[in-house]
């Protein structure tokens, strides 16, 4: 297997990426912080954003935004103006679609292998994401800001494992 | 001396707001914006832009299956494909539909531009 570290790819691209696209700084809080079962609620409410990825790497990533980090970065993505609940969804897929594109790209061209992404999903309402993606166990990286806190769930395999890393 | 015009095919409002904000203010115009492959199909077919900038990731038709139909349609349309996947396998896949160039998501300004000018000049070279 290539000495490719999944998570701390992740990690580089969500910080490059929010850094770039809204200019938010990324400072990431002790990985195993807070109970498990703490943590898995945080898929099942909320603002989140979901996306998975197909081919060498098979994944599901979850981001889960605290409220004010979330209207922190649609409006930063429309020039500081609260985009129509319309709209909302699409600035949040075109976060996750980028932050995640930068790491499967690294990733892919790490194994000289093809992985894609699918559509990304928004979620708002009090939708259990844990039993709808199948997602019981996995990484997590969380993040403070000094707008509010980002939690991203990682569940992956890689192709020639043929087994779920989580 | 005539504005470039540009069509934008991208489901993204905030690429699509960034690209006519960088755009117009470096002599471009912007004539239409489709949000999916069917509608940029169609919105070609009646505004003829000079360039199209596209990007792969969408819902419906993907960007690099409608590049190939637009192509097939008017092989001489100028396409620039746009992506959050920039590993060297997606630009063997925007070459082998006959493209030549592929921008990272997020793109840097300056690297936009000088494509986007050199596709030009190109264009007018070939006229």
């Amino acid at each position: 297997m290539l000495n490719m570290d999944v998570k701390e790819i992740f990690d580089t691209s969500f910080c490059e990426v929010t850094k770039k696209l809204v200019k938010l700084e990324l400072k990431k809080v002790c990985d195993e912080e807070g109970k498990e079962e703490d943590k898995a609620d945080l898929l099942n409410k909320g603002y989140r954003e979901a996306i998975e990825t197909h081919g060498y790497i098979n994944s599901i990533v979850i981001c889960q935004f605290s409220d004010d980090l979330f209207r922190y970065i649609i409006n930063a993505m429309n020039n500081g103006v609260t985009p129509s609940k319309e709209e909302v969804p699409l600035y949040l897929n075109e976060y996750i679609n980028i932050a995640c594109g930068h790491a499967v790209s690294r990733m892919n061209n790490l194994a000289g292998q093809a992985s894609r992404l699918s559509i990304p999903s928004f979620y708002q309402e009090e939708e259990p994401l844990e039993d709808k993606w199948g997602v019981h166990s996995g990484r997590w990286l969380s993040y403070h800001t000094e707008i509010g806190r980002l939690h991203i769930f990682i569940k992956y395999s890689l192709q020639s494992e043929n087994e779920e890393v989580g | 001396m005539e504005k470039t015009t540009l069509m934008v095919v991208d489901d993204s409002p905030f690429a699509s707001k960034q690209i006519k904000d960088l755009v117009e203010e470096n002599g471009y115009e912007v004539i239409g914006y489709a949000k999916n492959g069917e509608e940029g199909i169609r919105m070609y077919e009646e505004l003829h832009p000079d360039i199209v900038i596209m990007d792969i990731i969408m819902p419906g038709i993907d960007g690099l299956e409608t590049a190939e139909i637009l192509l097939k349609k008017d092989p001489s349309a100028t396409i620039l494909m746009l992506s959050s996947l920039c590993d060297s396998g997606t630009l063997e896949e925007v070459k082998a539909i006959g493209l030549k160039y592929l921008i990272p998501k997020p793109w840097e300004d300056d690297v936009l531009l000088a494509t986007l000018e050199m596709l030009r000049n190109r264009r007018e070279e070939g006229k």
